[in-house]
C-alpha cells in the first residue's frame, strides 16, 4: 500500500478525485473560459496583425482598376481571390499626368483555372519592375535581384522552394524566392515581370481565352502614389473627373484598411464580450457550486474540525480544490485553443475573411500566460467566499443538523 | 467500467475518428488532377487520406485488443504499436505521400490537421497508458488517473 | 492534578420566550486511568456535555480545565491543536469520511496539524487491534455499523491522546457488536487510557470504575453501578 502523507494537496486531490463529476464539470467550466480567452486573443492578435501588415504592404494611395471592378481588386488583395480584368495600358501614363500624382506602376492580374501544383485558381501577378514601388520594397529585404524573365516569387502558401520549378499553363517557371507570410491575399499569389506574365497569358490562351494574349497593350490597374501634401480624396476625385468615362475607378488604398479594421473591431468586440460573459459566468458558477457543496458537505468539514483541523487548514483544504481545478481546468483549456488555433489557422482565416497573420512566438506565450493567470485566478476568487464563510460556522450547530 | 475497458474504449473511438476525418468529417480536396494528355488522376492528398483509413483501422484494432488485454506486458506492447503506428498516420500527410501544395487548398486547412490534432492527442494518451499499465509480470493492472 | 476538571458547567439555549437549561451546573473531577460512563436518557444533555468538555461549544457559564488549561480562554487553533493531539473524540452516529479508505480515514487526524514522520505503522498496528486490518484498503461505505465504529475508535487513538471520549458509541448497533465495541473500550482503558463514554443504553454497566447519570442537565454519581437508576 502508498504510504502517501495526507497533505492538504492529497487530501484535496482525494476528494476530488471521488467526486469525479463534479469535479470535471467544474474542470471543464474552467477549461471552456481559458479556452476562450486564449482563442480569442490568438484570434484578435492575428486579425490586428493581419491590419498591421495589410497597412504596410499596401504601398499604393490609390489603385487605378476598370470601372465595375473595384470589389474584384479588394478580394484579390485580401484574400487572393483570383480575378481577371483589364483596361489599356495608356491609363498608366493618363494617371500619371494627373496633378498630386508622384509614381504609377502597372500591374496585370491574371487567373489561373489550375496551377501545375494543385487544381486550385492562383493570382498570377505581373509587375513592372522599373517603376514598382508596392512589391519590391517588400520583396528587397529577402530577395537580392529584381526577377528576370521567366523567375517568379510565390507567395508563402504555395509550398515552393527557391530553385525549384513550377508549371502553369504549361509554362515552367523557376521559383526565385518563396516570400514570407502576410496574412492576406499576397500569400496565394505567384508574382512575375510583365513580360512573363504576357507569355504567360498567351500560353493560358491554349485552356481559356485570355484578351492579353490577343493585346499587349492590356493591364489590370495602376498603383497610385501621391505627391507629399495633396489629399488622397482629392485626387481620386481628379482621376475619376478625367477618366471615368474612359472606364477608369479608383480603389482609395485607406478605405480598404478601415474597412478591414471596422470588421476586425467588430469582431474584437464580439470575442471580448463572449470571454467576458464566461468569465463572469465561470465565476458565478463556481462560487454558487462551492458555496452549494459547502452546505452540502457541512458534515464532512466539521468532521475535519472535531478531528482537531484548525479553521486555516479547513480554509486551506477548500482553496486547494479550486486552485486543483482551475489549474486544470485553465491548462486544458489552453491546450485545447492551442491545438484548435494554430494547426487550423489557415481554416480560420477562410472563415473570417479578413487579413490573418499569427503573431511571434513572444506574443503568443504571452497571450498563454495572461490567457492562464485570469482564467486559474477564477477558482480561488469563487472558493474565497466559501472559505471565509467556514472560518465562522458552528461545528456543534453542523453535526447536529445532519444527525 | 474498468479503467483498462475504457482506455481501449478511447484508442478504438480514436482510429474510428482517423477513419472519418478523411472520409466524412473534413474529406480532402475532391478535384482530379487534369494531365497535359487531358487524362485525369486523384491529387496526392487523396491518397494520403485514404492512407489514413488505413491507419485508422490499425488504431481501431489496437484499441479494441487493448479493451481485452489483460497483462500489463500485453497492454504496454499494444500501447507502443499503437503509438508508432500514430507516427506513421502523422508521416504520411506530412511527407511520405503529402497533399497539396497550396496551403489553402482543403487537406492543407482542415483534413491534415485534424488528422495532425488527432494523431498528437493519440500519440500522449499511448505513453500515459504505457506507463500506466501497472508493473510487467504482476499480471494485473493497478487503477491509474 | 486532575486530567479533566469541570465546574459549575452550564449551557442554556434560547427557545423563543423561553431559556432552556441543557447542561445545569455540572461539576467533575476525573483523574488519568479511570473508566467513565455516564448514562442517560435522549434529550437528558449528555451531548452537550461532551460537546463543551471537547471545546466544540462554548458554556453559557462554568468553566472546563483540561489538564489545567482552561479552555474558555484559548484561541480556536489552540483548541484545536489540543483536540487533535490530546483528546480522542469518537462523535456520535456515523462520523466517516467517505472519500477515505479505511487506512486513510485513521491516519488524518495525524496529518491534520503539522507533524513530522509518517503514521502508517501506528496505524496498521491500531486497525490490528481493532481487529480490522484486512479492511485497511476498504471504503466506508463497504463496512458495517459495528466495523466502522471500530473504525472511529482507531481514528480517535492514532495521536495517542489522554483522553478517549465516545458519544453514544453501541446506539445504533446490533447487541453482539456493541459488545464487542465495549470490549475494546476495556481494553483500551487496561493500557492506561483515560476513557469516558456517554450512552443512554446499559451496555455500559459492568464497565468502568465510575458511572454517572445525566438527568435533565444534572449530573449524580451513582452510589451503586448496579441500580442506576434504583
Amino acid at each position: 500500500m502508498k504510504q502517501l502523507s495526507l497533505t492538504t494537496y492529497v487530501i484535496a486531490l482525494n476528494n476530488l478525485r471521488r467526486k469525479k463529476g463534479r469535479s470535471l464539470s467544474l474542470i471543464l467550466l474552467s477549461a471552456l473560459f481559458s479556452f476562450m480567452l486564449f482563442g480569442g486573443a490568438i484570434l484578435i492578435k492575428s486579425l490586428e496583425n493581419g491590419v498591421t501588415s495589410l497597412s504596410n504592404r499596401l504601398g499604393a494611395d490609390i489603385m487605378a482598376v476598370p470601372y465595375g471592378y473595384e470589389a474584384d481588386l479588394q478580394s484579390a488583395l485580401l484574400r487572393g481571390e483570383p480575378s481577371t480584368f483589364y483596361f489599356d495600358s495608356g491609363v498608366t501614363d493618363d494617371v500619371a499626368g494627373i496633378e498630386g500624382v508622384q509614381r504609377t506602376s502597372p500591374q496585370i492580374y491574371i487567373a489561373t483555372l489550375r496551377a501545375g501544383c494543385c487544381s486550385y485558381p492562383i493570382q498570377l501577378i505581373g509587375y513592372d519592375p522599373e517603376t514598382d514601388f508596392i512589391i519590391q520594397p517588400w520583396l528587397s529585404s529577402q530577395v537580392g535581384d529584381p526577377l528576370a524573365e521567366g523567375d517568379i516569387y510565390v507567395g508563402s502558401s504555395i509550398n515552393a522552394e527557391p530553385g525549384q520549378m513550377l508549371k502553369f499553363f504549361g509554362i515552367t517557371f523557376r521559383v526565385a524566392a518563396r516570400l514570407d507570410k502576410t496574412g492576406m491575399g499576397f500569400d496565394t499569389s505567384v508574382f512575375m515581370n510583365l513580360d512573363t506574365a504576357r507569355k504567360a497569358a498567351r500560353e493560358s490562351e491554349r485552356l481559356q481565352e485570355n484578351p492579353v494574349a490577343q493585346d499587349e497593350n492590356l493591364i489590370s490597374s495602376v498603383m497610385i502614389k501621391l505627391a507629399n501634401g495633396y489629399d488622397v480624396k482629392e485626387v481620386a476625385n481628379r482621376i475619376l473627373q478625367a477618366y471615368a468615362l474612359e472606364g477608369v475607378h479608383v480603389v482609395v488604398a485607406k478605405n480598404v484598411i478601415s474597412d478591414v479594421s471596422g470588421s476586425l473591431n467588430g469582431l474584437t468586440v464580439y470575442i471580448v464580450i463572449l470571454a467576458a460573459v464566461l468569465g463572469v459566468l465561470s465565476v458565478v458558477v463556481l462560487g454558487v457550486v462551492f458555496s452549494v457543496t459547502f452546505s452540502e458537505r457541512r458534515k464532512e468539514f466539521s468532521l475535519y474540525r472535531v478531528l482537531g483541523a484548525t479553521k486555516g487548514k479547513l480554509a486551506g483544504l477548500v482553496m486547494m480544490e479550486s486552485v486543483l481545478i482551475s489549474l486544470a481546468g485553465s491548462l486544458s483549456g489552453i491546450a485545447a485553443a492551442a491545438l484548435v488555433v494554430f494547426p487550423f489557422s489557415t481554416y480560420i482565416q477562410s472563415i473570417v475573411n479578413l487579413p490573418y497573420l499569427q503573431p511571434s512566438v513572444g506574443v503568443i506565450l504571452a497571450a498563454a500566460g495572461i490567457s492562464f493567470l485570469i482564467s486559474f485566478l477564477t477558482g480561488p476568487l469563487a472558493a474565497l467566499c466559501t472559505a471565509l464563510k467556514l472560518g465562522k460556522f458552528e461545528i456543534y450547530t453542523a453535526i447536529r443538523e445532519n444527525e | 467500467m474498468k479503467n483498462r475497458n475504457l482506455k481501449g474504449l478511447i484508442v478504438s473511438v480514436w482510429g474510428l475518428l482517423v477513419i472519418l476525418v478523411p472520409t466524412v468529417i473534413f474529406p480532402p480536396c475532391s478535384h482530379m488532377l487534369e494531365l497535359v494528355d487531358g487524362g485525369t488522376v486523384p491529387m496526392k492528398c487523396f491518397w494520403s487520406g485514404r492512407a489514413e483509413i488505413g491507419i485508422g483501422f490499425l488504431i481501431l484494432c489496437g484499441g479494441l485488443l487493448l479493451f481485452f488485454a489483460k497483462s500489463a506486458e500485453t497492454r504496454k506492447f499494444i500501447s507502443v504499436s499503437t503509438l508508432l503506428t500514430s507516427l506513421v498516420g502523422i508521416a504520411v500527410p506530412a511527407f511520405l505521400i503529402g497533399g497539396c501544395a497550396m496551403e489553402t487548398m482543403t487537406c492543407r486547412t482542415t483534413t491534415f490537421p485534424a488528422l495532425y490534432v488527432l494523431h498528437a492527442l493519440l500519440i500522449l494518451f499511448c505513453v500515459v497508458s504505457f506507463f500506466s499499465a501497472g508493473e510487467v509480470g504482476s499480471g494485473t493492472t493497478k487503477a491509474s488517473l | 492534578m486532575m486530567l479533566l476538571e469541570v465546574d459549575q458547567l452550564t449551557k442554556e439555549y434560547r427557545r423563543g420566550e423561553n431559556t432552556f437549561t441543557a447542561v445545569d451546573h455540572v461539576s467533575l473531577s476525573v483523574a488519568a486511568g479511570e473508566f467513565i460512563s455516564i448514562i442517560g436518557r435522549s434529550g437528558s444533555g449528555k451531548s452537550t456535555f461532551l460537546n463543551m468538555l471537547t471545546g466544540l461549544l462554548k458554556p453559557t457559564s462554568g468553566s472546563v480545565f483540561f489538564d489545567g488549561i482552561s479552555l474558555e480562554n484559548l484561541p480556536d487553533d489552540d483548541l484545536s491543536r489540543l483536540r487533535n493531539a490530546r483528546i480522542g473524540y469518537v462523535p456520535q452516529g456515523v462520523s466517516a469520511l467517505a472519500n477515505f479508505s479505511v487506512f486513510d480515514n485513521v491516519r488524518l487526524p495525524f496529518f491534520l496539524d503539522k507533524r513530522e514522520g509518517d503514521i502508517s505503522g501506528r496505524a496498521s498496528f491500531l486497525l490490528e487491534e481493532v481487529g480490522l486490518q484486512h479492511l485497511a484498503d476498504m471504503y466506508p461505505a463497504q463496512l458495517s455499523g459495528g466495523e466502522l465504529r471500530r473504525v472511529f475508535i482507531a481514528r480517535a487513538l492514532v495521536n495517542s491522546p489522554d483522553i478517549l471520549i465516545a458519544d453514544e458509541p453501541t446506539s445504533d448497533l446490533d447487541v453482539k457488536s456493541a459488545a464487542e465495541v465495549m470490549q475494546l473500550f476495556s481494553r483500551i482503558h487496561q493500557t492506561g487510557t483515560t476513557v469516558l463514554i456517554v450512552t443512554h443504553e446499559l451496555d455500559a454497566l459492568g464497565f468502568g470504575n465510575r458511572v454517572l447519570k445525566m438527568d435533565s442537565g444534572r449530573l449524580a454519581e451513582c452510589l451503586s453501578a448496579e441500580a442506576p437508576f434504583g
